[in-house]
């Protein structure tokens, strides 16, 4: 394995999270992008459409459109589909929203970071540190 | 935060366990956003369930809430008043016409216990999502805790009015408390432009206008975009499709037409001094682009033409029932039409429900397709193929139904549904 790369990252909901990333450049939502009691990506015509996003590291532009968002959030917690950190480039106060309730990690980073990570990759969120740390899995 | 004796009192539980819990998820998302204090608002808009009451006093880590936490709670619930002018977004029933949109009477029984535990609370049912031009209008300068994407967009750029995007939750926690969290397009700096998009063809219709939007919303994503070029000031109608529209493809909390845009008096003044990030063009050939992205298959038999994303407003209820006058909707396709209650009584007492009815179109109220059939347990109708007026709700159409969607004027959709196809 190559060394781990490091992004510098602002915190927006404190927490440690680690697991494999999940990554669009994107901008997306919950309400209406997700199945939350399935834990999946379910709108046609986008990039993670089937993808399972439980217990992933999710690395997307921004959130966007519905002010539901932060419910479909809090549904998919509930299901005990809840993904284990959010990476944004830009910050939507909706997600904030989502995350700050149901205590998932969020940070922002560089756009940079679409170019240094595939789906997959283990991504470390630590918010003490401020950053972010990507293990290549190839 | 900084917390005045208001909300120290609330904090302190002193006005029960719901306000409580709502200013601790308040202060817990203002840290999160940088905010130093709160800030009085004058209204909120908000979702409401009871369920969305009862979530804030149980943690969600593998908990699904039941009717049973709601009925623990519902003593506690009834006993809170939210602080301030709030309205409510639709719901999953109209009240009246719950039959013809395939709910139950077990749907509808859980529909009407929420207005119940809604007015007990203080709130206004009025299940619209155009709130900003029928009960709850903001003037310049009010901060104001809104949800609704399209209508936090509206007050913020054609009233003045000061919202930030706000969620459900924490529209609906503002409202308990009276106060929100004070940051982002509550403070004048963030108050400014941050794109700049070139219109270059004419906006013929109110469509055309949506079709804007769209197109502002996926090339700004998160910002606020200025127009330029726009020969005219928009009608009520054209800026309710253009920032419903904008927030379908993107994250938009403010948008500026010089002239038209309170706080733009010229471009000069929506940029504050500083130049544009970036640059977008509008054209003949991007506006086509939008429809042909929102329109497949474009010969063929319809199920429904549906109108009303957002809510239409009294004078568009008047032009659509002109439309109809001395003709039929087509065997086999539903010609539906989506508003607030409010309008939709006043429309039964001028006449224009009876000449929409005799023509067959159906006008339904509280509620939208996405809002009936997403999640809802209602039986829908047949939706294969829908063709709309709004660009959002074909956008909607396609990802929750799957449906072969058509994006076209008003006039064309009556026509449409008239034909019974395209």
């Amino acid at each position: 394995m190559s060394n781990p790369i490091t992004f510098k990252a602002k915190t927006y909901v404190k927490g440690q999270a680690k697991g494999p990333a999940l990554i669009t450049r994107e901008r997306m939502m919950f309400l209406g992008f997700t199945d939350p009691d399935k834990g999946i990506f379910h709108a046609p015509n986008t990039e993670l459409y089937g993808a399972s996003f439980k217990d992933k590291v999710l690395i997307y532009t921004s959130g966007k459109a519905s002010s539901g968002g932060a419910r479909a959030i809090d549904l998919a917690v509930r299901a005990g589909n809840a993904p284990a950190a959010i990476i944004n480039v830009e910050i939507d106060p909706i997600t904030v929203a989502g995350c700050a309730f149901d205590d998932i990690p969020l940070v922002q980073v560089d756009a940079a970071i679409f170019d240094q990570v595939n789906n997959g990759d283990i991504i470390t969120v630590d918010t003490e540190k401020g950053e972010v740390m990507v293990e290549k899995i190839v | 935060m900084q917390l005045n004796n208001d909300l120290q009192r609330i904090l302190d539980g002193k006005e029960g366990i719901i306000k409580q819990e709502a200013l601790k998820s308040l202060i817990k998302y203002g840290e999160a956003m940088g905010a130093e204090d709160f800030v009085p608002i004058a209204s909120a808009h908000t979702a409401f369930s009871a369920m969305d009451v009862v979530a804030l006093a149980f943690p969600p880590k593998g908990r699904k809430l039941s009717q049973e936490d709601v009925k623990r709670f519902t003593d506690e619930i009834r006993k809170t008043r939210v602080a301030v002018k709030t309205t409510i977004n639709p719901g999953i029933l109209d009240r009246k016409r719950w039959r013809e949109m395939g709910a139950n009477e077990e749907i509808l029984s859980s529909a009407l216990e929420a207005v119940d535990i809604a007015r007990d609370l203080g709130m206004m049912a009025t299940f619209t999502c155009i709130p900003q031009v029928t009960d709850n209008i903001p003037l310049m300068g009010q901060h104001c805790a809104w949800a609704e994407s399209s209508a936090h967009l509206y007050i913020n750029s054609f009233y003045g009015a000061r919202t930030n995007r706000d969620s459900y939750e924490t529209s609906l926690y503002s409202a308990l408390v009276g106060y929100t969290p004070n940051f982002g397009m509550h403070l004048d700096e963030n108050r400014k432009g941050t794109d700049l998009i070139d219109v270059q063809c004419e906006l013929t219709n109110t469509q055309d206008w949506g079709a804007l939007g769209y197109f502002a919303g996926q090339k700004v994503g998160l910002g606020i975009p200025v127009f330029k070029g726009i020969n005219r000031s928009p009608s009520t109608e054209d800026a309710i499709q253009l920032t419903a529209n904008c927030n379908s493809t993107g994250a938009i909390p403010m948008l500026m037409i010089p002239g038209a845009s309170p706080e733009a008096p010229n471009l000069e003044a929506a940029f504050k001094g500083d130049k544009p990030r970036a640059t977008y063009v509008f054209d003949e050939q991007e506006k086509k682009k939008i429809y042909e992205s929102l329109s497949y298959q474009p010969e063929g038999k319809v199920d429904m033409v549906f109108l009303g994303c957002p809510h239409k407003i009294l004078s568009e209820i008047v032009q659509i029932a002109k439309m109809l006058e001395g003709k039929k909707v087509a065997e086999g396709t539903r010609l539906w039409i989506s508003t607030a209650s409010s309008i939709r009584n006043t429309a039964v007492d001028l006449g224009y429900y009876k000449m929409i009815e005799d023509a067959g179109g159906e006008l339904f109220a509280d509620g939208c397709l996405a809002l009936y059939y997403v999640n809802a347990p209602a039986k829908r109708p047949k939706l294969d193929r829908v063709v709309s007026d709004s660009a959002k709700q074909t956008f909607v159409a396609r990802r929750s139904f799957k449906s072969n969607i058509y994006f076209a004027s008003t006039p064309e959709c009556i026509d449409i549904a008239i034909k019974g196809g395209i």
